[in-house]
């Protein structure tokens, strides 16, 4: 997090370029200077002249802070290397210690879920429903949905038992798996195929784990996040282990952030590799894989793969040594998607425009599937295809790679 | 003026959705500033979706007497689209349509709000380019390329804007309807090379900063894209030895696509962002490119430039022929602008052109300039067409000030001496109003004014800029 000081220095480098508008995806929906970085950080330092609090009691302030994906993608096109998103996170923070601010109900809403295991699932519901009818939930229909929910048992009625699932093949090493919230209500099927993967050369653990803190981060509910991730590093230095593995990319770059957003050190943490990352490193387990002469496909470069862990020219060359042709890049493949977590839910229609455009991207580059590594994300694109009743199927990256092997579960 | 401008918004509402206006005080703050330095209040922003929008808008404010400014990407470095006077702000950014590309007859209709990187790319599947590349062509609109007669590095080669633009179609702020040049040709049914017998308006439109109305439809000439492609980095250990390798390129007949230069300060910035790994040791850095037909073409260009760029002391020269490089060497050149905020804070652009065999001896000028009142002057040059951008950098803009504008004054005059001129690309804007009487003789200054009037008889749009 950075200090204010730091923040000053941020909104001092950028001297109003405009060379953001050609990636900021929230820009390149509605063409209003109050959804790009540029817009964003005159905002902010316009209302610093004239003092904190009045301005950020301002809608339309609000506003470009909370519609921003915190992306990241305007740092990397910035010439000056501005850092809006650590921005946005900064006056996010102060936006929530207002007294009476309306964001006041989420950070409650959120610290209970994700500092709770109880109530993971709760947030995955959320987003369940989202998926399924495209919509927010109201607070009635909640409480029906929350007495019908089943799903998901399987991965976490299973963390914390100390259980080893031991591997299939020839054992190389122990891997510890880290559970992302969304990986273990909505996409458990797609984890548990994931840790079948990586049974095939190691010996598996859940680990019980709270939510890696991405959700309170993007809120700004920055006491919320030091909790959880305390707990998870404490969780994570106990670990005798080789390797941490974590299905859900988002996870993984929050997770490797922990030292520098916490201001300590955590030597546990270079364990820690992205589900992507330790395929890379056991590409010759994955010689099975029939790759060529496939149904054309494309990946979706997740934000927190392609810049939270600056891993897509990896990716890009394990997909196309895997799938030579089959595997078809489309048009800006790392832009956001449009689902930042739960922003495609709480401004859902800018999040669909966005994701309406991505999907354009991906239909045009002739791919029937396409793959990515981030539940979020895999939400968001498969509630978009549905809505708009595209013929395109969206595929978390172990499915797929099961599925290539020639192994039907 | 103010009960005017409820009316006007009054009659807007009644025509148009509630998104295509903006009127909330704070969300006016998005529109009050440019890629300048300077700052001013808009009383309202207007998103027009097509010709008729634009008409009706101006019709309403010629009625309601409602000063109103044209607006593009917003990334004028002159204070073009800053609304000093509290004008209601035409925003084009959402007219973005490619509406014909003609691969037969080489040529684009779009609408103003496409950038100069959309036309490119929907143009380079065929082969093709639109040729003026303004460093800023990633989100420069070809409304704001027009308006300003935007140039680039290609430049020195293919010309600007305005050798670039076959036809308009203009709203005039009395919200009449204009198809000017081939547009108009293309309209009756006439082969697009005939020859028509009426007055150039174009070429009046284009680099009319705004002023005369706004541009609504753009033809575009393409051409055809060089096959073969050379950058050469070429590193001498003063500025005024690149200046003088510009000077004997083009003395000797060649004709380089670009040639730039940039000091040692705009080099680290941009290395830092770019990390290509450009040498930082050299005190001045000469880019060119060197384009053609073919291969053996293109060797006895380079052959014929390394000899002179030797005589001249050349330190060393690195050359990029593969594309990605290439591109990520211009790509570390368009980025100057915006990667100065790793200098300083602030900056004033200044965008003087002179004569091309001038270039060394206003460098000369630049540097003492600098040195004489304490300012930082960060330099980069179209050198290929004696077009010089002096970055005045500054931190704290009370104090720093006074110096940043007498040096700024001074080198505008030192290129009027040298037979320049104020502007090559960046416009006049509110920044070099007030110099307008070092290049014009007021008997000039009245013509540009009676021209205004033709077109805006009661003085309504983007007033106090330009002229
Ligand atoms: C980093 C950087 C690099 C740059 N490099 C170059 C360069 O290499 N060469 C160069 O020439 N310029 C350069 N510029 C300046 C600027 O980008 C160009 O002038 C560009 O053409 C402006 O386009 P825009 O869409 O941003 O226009 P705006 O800034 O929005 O508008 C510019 C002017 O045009 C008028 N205008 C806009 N649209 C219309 C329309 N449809 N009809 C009538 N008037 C209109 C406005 O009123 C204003 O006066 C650079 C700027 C930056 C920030
Ligand atoms: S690209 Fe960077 S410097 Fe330029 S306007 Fe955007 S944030 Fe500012
Ligand atoms: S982080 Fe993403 S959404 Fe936010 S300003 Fe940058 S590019 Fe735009």
């Amino acid at each position: 997090m950075l200090e204010k000081e730091q923040v000053y220095k941020e909104l001092l480098r950028c001297n109003k370029c405009g060379g953001c508008q050609v990636i900021c995806p929230t820009y390149k929906a509605t063409y209003y200077e109050g959804n790009v970085a540029r817009g964003r950080l005159f905002l902010v330092r316009k209302y610093l002249e004239n003092g904190e609090q009045a301005l950020l009691k301002t809608p339309e302030i609000v506003q470009v802070l909370e519609q921003c994906l915190l992306c990241e993608s305007c740092t990397k096109v910035c010439p000056s290397g501005v850092r809006t998103a650590e921005v946005v996170l900064h006056y996010r923070q102060q936006l929530l210690e207002i007294k009476g601010s309306k964001n006041k109900w989420k950070e409650r809403l959120y610290r209970l879920a994700f500092l709770n295991k109880a109530f993971i699932p709760l947030a995955a519901k959320l987003a369940y429903y989202y998926q399924k009818y495209g919509m927010i939930p109201d607070p009635y229909q909640l409480r029906s949905f929350l007495s019908q929910y089943l799903d998901g048992q399987v991965l976490r009625d299973n963390p914390g038992t100390g259980i080893t699932l031991p591997a299939t093949g020839q054992r190389k090493y122990k891997v510890t798996f880290f559970v992302g919230c969304a990986s273990n209500t909505f996409y458990h099927g797609a984890a548990l195929v994931a840790i079948n993967l990586l049974r095939r050369w190691a010996d598996v653990t859940l680990l019980d784990n709270y939510c890696c803190g991405a959700p309170l981060l993007s809120l700004g509910a920055v006491d919320g996040f030091r909790e959880v991730a305390n707990r998870n590093l404490e969780l994570i230095s106990r670990e005798q282990t080789d390797f941490i593995v974590t299905d859900c990319s988002t996870c993984a770059s929050v997770l490797k952030q922990y030292p520098a957003r916490l201001g300590v050190a955590a030597p546990a943490l270079t364990k820690l590799r992205d589900l992507v990352e330790i395929l890379i490193q056991e590409r010759e387990h994955l010689s099975q894989v029939k790759g060529r002469g496939r149904q054309k496909f494309t990946f979706h470069y997740p934000c927190h793969l392609a810049r939270g862990q600056n891993l897509k020219e990896p990716t890009q060359k394990l997909l196309d040594d895997l799938f030579g042709s089959s595997y078809q890049p489309h048009l800006e493949d790392d832009s956001c998607c449009g689902g930042a977590g739960t922003f495609g839910i709480l401004h859902r229609d800018l999040a669909q425009k966005i994701t309406a455009a991505k999907l354009a991207n991906i239909q045009n580059s002739g791919a029937a599937q396409v793959v990515t590594s981030c539940p979020a994300c895999l939400m968001q694109l498969g509630a978009v295809v549905k809505r708009l009743a595209l013929p395109l199927v969206v595929k978390p990256l172990a499915v797929f790679l099961e599925e290539a092997m020639g192994e039907s579960r | 003026m103010h009960s005017n401008v409820e009316l006007f918004l009054r009659a807007l509402r009644q025509h148009f959705r509630v998104d295509q206006i903006v009127v909330n005080n704070e969300a006016l703050y998005l529109y009050s500033y440019d890629s300048s330095p300077y700052s001013g209040q808009p009383a309202a922003v207007f998103f027009p979706e097509s010709t008729r929008d634009v008409a009706v808008f101006f019709t309403l404010a010629a009625k309601f007497k409602v000063e109103t400014l044209p607006r593009g990407a917003g990334t004028n470095l002159s204070g073009g689209t800053v609304p000093q006077r509290g004008q209601a702000v035409l925003c084009l950014t959402r007219m973005r349509r490619i509406l014909a590309v003609d691969w037969e007859r080489e040529y684009a209709v779009v609408e103003p709000g496409v950038t100069n990187l959309e036309l490119q790319k929907a143009v380079e599947a065929g082969g093709y380019m639109f040729a003026p590349d303004p460093a800023s062509m990633n989100v420069a609109t070809i409304g704001g390329n027009v308006a300003e007669n935007a140039g680039g590095m290609r430049c020195v080669k293919y010309g600007v804007t305005r050798d670039h633009v076959l036809g308009l179609e203009l709203v005039t702020p009395e919200g009449k309807v204009l198809r000017l040049g081939k547009l108009a040709q293309l309209d009756g049914g006439y082969a697009i090379n005939s020859w028509v017998n009426d007055a150039n308006l174009v070429d009046l439109i284009v680099g009319s900063e705004g002023t005369l109305g706004v541009v609504t439809q753009i033809m575009v000439k393409l051409v055809r894209k060089p096959v073969a492609c050379k950058t050469l980095l070429c590193s001498f250990n003063d500025l005024r030895q690149a200046g003088e390798a510009v000077s004997e390129i083009i003395k000797a007949g060649i004709v380089p696509t670009a040639m730039e230069i940039i000091d040692q300060k705009l080099t680290h910035a941009i290395d830092d962002f770019v990390g290509l790994g450009l040498p930082r040791d050299t005190r001045a850095l000469l880019l060119i490119e060197l384009d053609g037909w073919e291969e053996e073409d293109l060797n006895a260009q380079m052959d014929r430039v390394m000899l002179i760029l030797r005589s001249i002391g050349v330190t060393r020269v690195d050359v990029a022929t593969d594309s990605k490089e290439r591109e990520q060497i211009w790509l570390a050149r368009r980025s100057v602008n915006g990667a100065l905020g790793r200098i300083k804070p602030y900056y004033v652009v200044q965008d003087i052109t002179v004569p091309r065999h001038k270039v060394a001896a206003m460098i000369k000028k630049v540097e003492e300039i600098g040195q004489k009142h304490g300012v930082t002057i960060g330099l980069l040059a179209h050198a290929g067409d004696g077009n010089l951008h002096p970055h005045l950098l500054y931190s704290d803009r009370e104090r720093e000030m006074p110096q940043v504008e007498a040096a700024a004054e001074e080198i505008f005059k030192a290129a009027v001496e040298l037979g320049g001129t104020l502007s090559g690309e960046h416009g006049i804007g509110m920044e070099k109003r007030p110099y307008l009487k070092l290049v014009f003789k007021p008997a000039e200054l009245e013509f540009l004014k009676a021209i205004k009037e033709a077109f805006d008889p009661s003085w309504l749009l983007n007033l106090e800029k330009a002229i």
